[in-house]
C-alpha cells in the first residue's frame, strides 16, 4: 500500500504497517532469539521512524507542502533537515552501517535459525519492495531541481531533536552492544519463562579494518569541508584512497594473502580514479564533494569486505559498497536518465544482496557463528540440502554482482550515465568483488567440505562446473553485444561483463592454472579496462558526445590518451604478447586442459568479440576523417592523464614480467590449500608450454628496428610528404561527411549478431534513440 | 663510397623493373582506355611481363597514363590527383586528346593541351593509339623514369 | 634456461627472418607467373615481388593531413615484425622444432591475427573512407573466418591432446597423417576455406578490392610503408601454409631432404590453394563471403569437433 501513496506521511504510515508486520511475523516463532531480534526492531524501528517523522513534519512546516511530488529538490534548500531525512530511509531500509541493519539482520538470523526460510524470504521480499517508495522520496528530495519560494531551514529546536536522534541510528549500528544487551536480557528473561535456553546472540559488532575506516572517515570529512573549502576537500579526496593504501600496507596481518592484494589494488586504483575525477570533475564542479564523498565510501566498503573475517562484517561492507554509497555516486548528473539508471541499478543490487542475505543467515544458524573458518569447519556436518541451498544462494547474489547471465545483463549493468572516473571503477574494481567472493567461497568450502557432496562430474563438481559454464555462455553473450554497441560507454560495459565472464569461468574451473589465470587477468582487467575507461572520459570531456556516431579524428588532437587506448585495447583483445593476452592465454589453456573445450572455443571466439569491438572504439573515436568534435578538441589536462599513464605502465611491466604477479599469485593460491603454480619473478608463464612474454617483445622490438631501418630508406631519407587524402580528385565533400560512423562500420556481421541476440539499438540514453539517427554524419555505408 | 654507388646502380637497376601504372581518365571517349586495358588483360600484349602492374591508388603508381582532353570540368581534380603520386614519377599522354586536342581542339570546354599543366614525358599519338604503341610509350616512360628513381 | 644461440637465428635467419621473407617473395612470384600463364600470358619475373620491394624502397612516404602519423606508420612495421616472429613458430618437420620459449600453437594462432588487426587499423588510421570500408569488410571476413579456424585447430588438438605444434607432428608422424584420416577430412576441407580468405586473394580479395575501394587500408600507402605491406603478406603466405602443413600433413624425412619436401608441400598449397582458385574464380560481395563462411566451413568445423570428440 505504501508503494502508491503520494502523501509522505500517509507513505510512511503504511510503511510502519509493513514494519510492524515484519516485526510481528518474527515475534511469531517463538524462540528466545527471535524474541531479542525483534525487540531489538522495535526499538530501532522507533528511533527511526520518529525521525522520518519529524524531518516530514519539518517539510510540511516550512514548505506547506504534503504531497510527494511537490518535495522536489527540497533538500537543497533544508539540507540539515533532509540529510537527516535520507539517513533515517537507509537505515529503515537496513543498509549499514547504521542501527537499521544489525536489527534487520538479527531477524533474518533468527528466522533462519528457527527454520523459517519462507518467513526470511519474505521480509527480504518486503525490504525490497520498501526500497522502491524509501528511495524514491530520497530521489524526489536530492536529485530532482527545486523549484517555488524560498524555504527557510527548519527551526533550531528540531535540529537538535533530529541530531538526536540520527546520532542514535548512527551509534546503534558503530557500536550495537549495549543495545543487543539490553535486548538479550529481557529475550532471556521471556525465555527462562517458557523454559527455553537462553538467547546466543551472535557477535554483531562491525569491525573496521583501519583502511575501511579511514577511508569512511575521510568521506565524511571530505563532504563536509566541500562546503567551506573546497580546494582542500579536493586535495584531501585523493589523499583519503592514498592513506587507505598505506593502511592496508600497515596492516598485513589483518588480510589474509588473496585479500591482501585485493584491498591493495581497490585503494590503489582508487587512488588513480579519484585524482583523475577530480580533473574529470573540475569542467562542472556541481556537488562534486558529494561525489567524492560516495566514492570514498564505496572504497571503504571494498576494503571493509577484504579485511572481513566472518560473513556478517563480509556482507555489512558489502552493502556498503553496494547500495546507498553507489546510488549517490551514480546518480551524480541529476539527470532523468541518471536517476532511472541508478534507481534501477540499486533495486538490482538490492535483490542480488537479498539472496546472499538468505544464505549467510542459513550458514551462520547452522554453525552458530558467522566466522568464516567456523562455518568451514560445521560444513561437513551440515545436511546437504541446507547447506547447497545456502551456497547457491550466496553465490547467486555474487554472480548477480558480476553481472552473469542468466539474468539478462541490460537490466542488471551499471548504468552509462554514471560519471566516467565511477563507471571506470565500478567496472574494473567494484564488480571484481564477484569473482573475488566466488573464489573465497570455493576456497572455504572446496573439496569435500561441500562442493563435492553437491554432485560431481568427471570428477570436478558440479556448482564449479555450472559456474564455468555460466562464466562461458556470458562471455560469449556479452562480447558479441559489445561488438553492437554504439554509445561510448555501453561498448566498454559489455566488454566488461565480457571480461568478467573470463575471470568467473577461470576461478570456476578451479585447477591450478585456471585461478592462476583468473587471477591474472583480473588484475589484467582491472587496469586495461580502467584505462579504457578513463581514455573514454577524456573524450566525453573534451567532446561532450555520448554515443560513438558523433565523434571521429581525435587521434591527432589526442595523441597521448590515443595511444594509451590502443595499447591497452589491443591488450586487452588479446594481441601477443601484451599483458591481456598473457592472462587469456593462461585460460585457454586451462580451458582445453581441464577438458573444458567448448568453453576454450568460446572464450577464443569472444576475444575477436572484443576486438572487433575495441576497433570499432578505436575506429569511431579516435580515427577516420574528423568529425565536428575534433576540431575543438584538446589532449587532457595532466591530473587525468597522469593516472591514465601509471594503469598504463603497470599492464606494460606485467606484460613483460609475468611473475610480477604470477609469484604472489602462486602464495595466494598456496595459503587457500590449492597446489601453486610454478612461477619465479622474471621467469616465463606457467603450465605445459609455458613461453616467456619478454622474450617476444624484445625480439618483435629488435624486428621492429631492423623494419624502421627500411621504412627510413625511401627518397630523402624517408622525410614524410603530407598531403590531404584521396578521395578521386573530388573536392565538394565536407569534412566528416565521408567519416564511416560506427553504426555502419560492421554490416553484415551487426545483422546477424543482431537477429541472433535479438538485440535494440540502445546507447544506455534513452533521448538518444531517435538522435542517433538524425545527427550522425553519415552518407556512405560499408557495404 | 664505390660500394655505396655500386649499391645504388644495382637497386636502381633492380627497381626499374617494377614500374606500376596508374591511368587518369581526363575526361576521355574511353577509346584510349580501352586499349590500355588491353595492353593488360589480352594475352598478346601483356604488360606484366615488363613488370608493370596497374593498380588503383595513386600513391602506389610510377607511371601515369593520362587519356583524355582534358575537360574544364574534370580539370581540377586531375590536378590534384596527379599531385597525389609520390615522386619519382613519369607522365605518358596516351592518344591524341591530351596531345592536342584532338577532335575536340576547338571546343570551349577542354584545356589541351595537357603539357600546359602537367609535365608530360612521352606522347603516345593516336586515335587511339594502338596497344603496341601503349607498350612502346610505356617501355620509353621506364627508360626516362630509370634516370630518376 | 634461454638458448641464447638458436632462437635469434631462428627469428632472423632461418626457418624466419630472411629465409622466410625470401621464400615468400618467391612463392608471390611464382604465383604471379603461374597464374599470368594459365591465363595464356607471359608473366612477370620470378624475382618481380623482390624488385617491386627494392623499387617502393626508393619512392617517397606519403601519410594523410587527417591521418595519425605514428600509428600510420607504425602498423605496417608491426604487421610485418609479428609475421617475421610467426615464421619462427612454424615448426619444419624433420628439420626445425621451434624453442617452446617462443609459444605454442594458441600464440602462433593469435600473431596470425596481428596482420588483419593492422589492416584495419592502417585502414582506419589513414582517414580515408575506402580505408575504412577496407576495415569494414575486413573485419566482417576475420569474425567469418576466425571461428573455423579456432574449431579446426581446437579439433586437431583433441585428436593429439596437445597443443604444442611439436606433439601434433610427433602424433601424425606415429599415427599416419591427418591428410589420409577421414575424420579429419571435415576439418581439412574448412582449413582448405580458410586460407584463401586469410591470404586475401580472390574470391575473397573483397577488404582490398583494387576495382572497388582502391585497395582499400593500402589506398593512403606510398613507399617503403607499402612495401612493408607486400613483406607482410608474404610472409603471412609461408606461415599460414607452413601452419597448414604442420596440421594436416607432416610427414617427411629428416635433414636437407625434409626441408626441400616442406618447400615443396607449401608451393603446392599456393598453386592450388591460390593460384588456381583466383585465376578461376571472382570477387564475392562481402554479405556473401561472410555467410559463406558461417554456412559451409562453420558447420565442417563444427561436425570435425563432434566426430573427433565421439572418436
Amino acid at each position: 500500500m505504501a508503494l502508491i501513496q503520494k502523501e509522505l506521511k500517509r507513505m510512511l504510515a503504511y510503511s510502519t504497517l509493513a514494519q510492524i508486520g515484519e516485526i510481528a511475523a518474527i515475534l511469531g516463532l517463538g524462540t528466545s532469539l527471535a524474541t531479542t531480534a525483534s525487540l531489538l526492531h522495535v526499538t530501532n524501528h522507533a528511533v527511526m521512524k520518529t525521525l522520518l517523522f519529524f524531518a516530514a513534519g519539518a517539510f510540511i512546516l516550512q514548505s506547506g507542502r504534503r504531497h510527494l511530488k511537490d518535495l522536489a529538490g527540497l533538500g537543497r534548500v533544508m539540507p540539515f533537515t533532509a540529510g537527516c531525512y535520507a539517513l533515517a530511509t537507509v537505515a529503515i531500509m537496513g543498509l549499514p552501517p547504521f542501527s537499521g541493519f544489525i536489527s534487520k539482520f538479527l531477524m533474518i538470523t533468527a528466522a533462519a535459525a528457527a527454520g523459517r526460510i519462507d518467513v526470511a524470504a519474505l521480509i527480504l521480499v518486503g525490504s525490497i519492495l520498501a526500497a522502491f517508495y524509501y528511495l524514491r522520496v530520497v530521489r524526489i528530495l536530492f536529485f530532482q531541481p527545486y523549484e517555488g519560494p524560498v524555504v527557510k531551514e527548519a527551526p533550531t529546536s528540531m535540529l537538535v531533536a533530529m541530531a538526536l536522534l540520527a546520532s542514535a541510528i548512527v551509534f546503534g549500528g558503530v557500536a550495537p552492544t549495549i543495545q543487543i544487551d539490553a535486548a538479550s536480557a529481557v529475550g532471556n528473561l521471556v525465555a527462562a519463562r517458557a523454559g527455553l535456553p537462553p538467547v546466543v546472540v551472535p557477535d554483531l559488532l562491525i569491525v573496521w579494518p583501519a583502511a575501511a575506516l579511514i577511508a569512511t572517515l575521510g568521506a565524511v570529512a571530505v563532504w563536509l569541508f566541500g562546503k567551506t573549502s573546497p580546494a582542500f576537500a579536493t586535495k584531501l579526496a585523493i589523499a583519503v584512497p592514498a592513506a587507505a593504501f598505506v593502511a592496508v600496507l600497515l596492516q598485513p596481518d589483518r588480510y589474509d594473502g588473496l585479500s591482501f592484494a585485493f584491498a591493495l589494488l581497490v585503494s590503489g586504483v582508487g587512488t588513480l580514479n579519484m585524482a583523475y575525477a577530480t580533473g574529470y570533475l573540475a569542467h562542472h564542479p556541481h556537488a562534486q564533494h558529494r561525489f567524492y564523498a560516495a566514492f570514498a565510501l564505496m572504497m571503504a566498503g571494498l576494503m571493509g569486505m577484504a579485511g572481513s573475517h566472518d560473513f556478517f562484517n563480509f556482507f555489512a561492507f558489502w552493502e556498503l559498497m553496494s547500495s546507498w554509497a553507489l546510488y549517490v555516486a551514480l546518480v551524480h548528473e541529476e539527470t532523468a536518465d541518471a536517476r532511472r539508471e541508478a534507481f534501477k541499478y540499486f533495486i538490482f543490487n538490492t535483490v542480488g544482496a537479498s539472496f546472499m542475505f538468505l544464505g549467510i543467515a542459513m550458514f551462520g544458524t547452522a554453525a552458530d557463528s558467522f566466522d568464516f573458518a567456523a562455518i568451514a569447519r560445521a560444513a561437513p556436518a551440515m545436511t546437504t540440502v541446507w547447506a547447497g541451498s545456502a551456497l547457491v544462494l550466496v553465490l547467486v547474489g555474487m554472480l548477480m554482482k558480476a553481472a552473469m547471465l542468466p539474468i539478462r545483463i541490460d537490466y542488471q549493468m551499471h548504468p552509462a550515465t554514471a560519471p566516467t572516473p565511477v563507471s571506470g571503477y565500478i567496472s574494473a574494481v567494484l564488480l571484481k568483488s564477484g569473482p573475488y567472493g566466488v573464489l573465497k567461497l570455493m576456497a572455504l568450502f572446496g573439496g569435500a567440505t561441500l562442493l563435492d557432496r553437491l554432485g560431481l562430474i568427471n570428477g570436478q563438481s558440479l556448482i564449479g562446473n555450472a559456474i564455468a559454464i555460466i562464466g562461458g555462455v556470458t562471455l560469449l553473450y556479452a562480447g558479441a553485444m559489445a561488438v553492437v554497441q554504439t554509445g561510448i560507454k555501453r561498448l566498454l560495459i559489455y566488454s566488461t561483463v565480457c571480461q568478467l565472464g573470463y575471470i568467473t569461468m577461470a576461478l570456476a574451473l578451479g585447477t591450478t592454472l585456471g585461478v592462476a589465470g583468473g587471477l591474472m587477468h583480473f588484475v589484467n582487467h582491472m587496469m586495461l579496462k580502467d584505462v579504457l575507461f578513463l581514455c573514454a572520459g577524456a573524450i566525453m570531456v573534451t567532446s561532450h558526445a555520448r554515443t560513438l556516431d558523433e565523434l571521429g579524428g581525435l587521434g591527432r588532437k589526442m595523441p597521448i590518451t590515443f595511444g594509451i587506448f590502443l595499447f591497452a585495447g589491443l591488450s586487452l583483445a588479446g594481441i601477443p604478447p601484451l599483458n591481456g593476452f598473457n592472462s587469456k592465454w593462461i585460460i585457454y589453456v586451462a580451458a582445453f586442459e581441464s577438458g573444458h573445450y567448448v568453453l576454450g572455443i568460446f572464450a577464443m571466439v569472444a576475444s575477436l568479440f572484443t576486438l572487433a569491438a575495441i576497433l570499432k572504439f578505436a575506429h569511431a573515436a579516435f580515427m577516420g576523417s574528423p568529425g565536428a568534435a575534433a576540431e575543438h578538441a584538446h589532449e587532457a589536462p595532466a591530473t587525468m592523464l597522469v593516472p591514465m599513464l601509471v594503469l598504463a605502465a603497470g599492464s606494460f611491466a606485467v606484460g613483460m614480467m609475468p611473475g610480477l604477479l604470477l609469484v604472489p599469485i602462486a602464495a595466494i593460491q598456496q595459503e587457500l590449500g590449492m597446489v601453486p603454480i610454478a612461477a619465479t619473478w622474471t621467469g616465463p608463464l606457467p603450465g605445459a608450454g609455458g613461453w616467456h612474454p619478454a622474450l617476444l617483445s624484445i625480439l618483435l622490438l629488435v624486428l621492429a628496428g631492423i623494419g624502421f631501418l627500411y621504412l627510413r630508406l625511401g627518397r630523402a631519407g624517408g622525410a614524410i610528404i603530407r598531403s590531404p587524402i584521396h578521395l578521386c580528385g573530388v573536392q565538394d565533400i565536407a569534412m566528416g561527411q565521408a567519416n564511416i560512423g560506427a553504426g555502419n562500420l560492421y554490416e553484415a556481421p551487426d545483422a546477424a549478431i543482431r537477429s541472433l541476440l535479438h538485440a535494440k539499438h540502445d546507447t544506455g540514453y534513452s533521448d538518444d534513440d531517435t538522435a542517433a539517427d538524425t545527427t550522425a554524419p553519415i552518407t556512405i555505408h560499408a557495404v | 663510397m664505390t660500394l655505396l654507388q655500386t649499391l645504388t646502380d644495382s637497386a636502381r637497376n633492380l627497381a626499374v623493373r617494377s614500374p606500376w601504372i596508374y591511368r587518369i581518365n581526363a575526361g576521355s571517349c574511353n577509346g584510349c582506355d580501352v586499349e590500355c586495358a588491353t595492353t593488360a588483360l589480352i594475352p598478346r600484349y601483356d604488360v606484366e611481363r615488363l613488370g608493370c602492374q596497374y593498380c588503383g591508388s595513386p600513391r602506389h603508381a610510377d607511371i601515369v597514363l593520362i587519356t583524355g582532353p582534358l575537360t574544364a570540368h574534370i580539370k581540377d581534380d586531375v590536378l590534384r590527383v596527379f599531385a597525389e603520386i609520390p615522386d619519382p614519377k613519369v607522365t605518358v599522354a596516351v592518344g591524341v586528346c591530351p596531345i592536342s586536342g584532338g577532335i575536340f581542339r576547338e571546343s570551349y570546354a577542354v584545356h589541351a593541351q595537357v603539357d600546359q599543366y602537367l609535365p608530360v614525358d612521352v606522347n603516345v599519338p593516336g586515335c587511339p593509339p594502338r596497344p603496341q604503341a601503349i607498350i612502346e610509350g610505356v617501355a620509353q616512360a621506364i627508360a626516362i623514369w630509370r634516370q630518376r628513381i | 634456461m634461454l638458448d641464447t644461440t638458436t632462437i635469434p637465428l631462428a627469428v632472423l635467419m632461418f626457418p624466419g627472418g630472411l629465409f622466410a621473407l625470401a621464400f615468400g617473395l618467391a612463392l608471390k612470384g611464382l604465383d604471379r607467373r603461374v597464374a599470368a600463364r594459365l591465363q595464356g600470358r607471359i608473366g612477370p619475373p620470378l624475382a618481380q615481388p623482390f624488385f617491386d620491394l627494392v623499387k617502393l624502397a626508393r619512392k617517397r612516404t606519403m601519410v594523410p593531413d587527417i591521418a595519425a602519423e605514428p600509428v600510420f606508420l607504425g602498423a605496417p612495421l608491426i604487421g610485418t615484425v609479428s609475421m617475421l616472429l610467426a615464421a619462427a613458430l612454424v615448426p619444419i618437420p624433420g628439420v626445425y622444432a621451434p624453442n617452446p620459449m617462443l609459444g605454442d600453437l594458441l600464440v602462433l594462432l593469435y600473431l596470425l591475427a596481428v596482420p588483419a588487426v593492422v589492416l584495419m587499423i592502417a585502414g582506419s588510421a589513414s582517414g580515408s573512407p575506402f580505408g575504412a570500408i577496407g576495415f569494414s569488410r575486413e573485419m566482417a571476413l576475420m569474425l567469418a573466418y576466425e571461428g573455423p579456424l579456432v574449431l579446426v585447430v581446437a579439433a586437431v588438438a583433441l585428436r593429439t591432446g596437445s597443443f604444442s605444434l611439436s606433439d601434433i607432428i610427433a602424433y601424425q608422424q606415429t599415427h599416419g597423417a591427418f591428410l589420409f584420416d577421414p575424420v579429419m577430412w571435415p576439418a581439412l576441407l574448412a582449413f582448405l576455406a580458410f586460407y584463401p580468405a586469410n591470404l586475401g586473394i580472390v574470391p575473397f580479395d573483397i577488404p582490398e578490392a583494387e576495382t572497388e575501394v582502391l585497395e582499400g587500408p593500402l589506398l593512403e600507402y606510398s613507399g617503403p610503408a607499402l612495401g612493408l605491406f607486400k613483406m607482410m603478406s608474404a610472409l603471412k603466405a609461408v606461415v599460414v601454409l607452413g601452419l597448414g602443413v604442420a596440421l594436416f600433413f607432416p610427414s617427411a624425412p629428416d635433414g636437407a631432404a625434409g626441408l626441400l619436401v616442406h618447400l615443396a608441400k607449401l608451393v603446392v598449397m599456393m598453386l592450388v590453394g591460390v593460384t588456381l582458385l583466383r585465376v578461376s574464380m571472382g570477387r564475392m560481395r562481402i554479405d556473401q563471403a561472410f555467410s559463406f563462411f558461417l554456412r559451409w566451413p562453420l558447420a565442417l568445423s563444427l561436425l570435425s569437433l563432434a566426430i573427433v570428440a565421439a572418436a
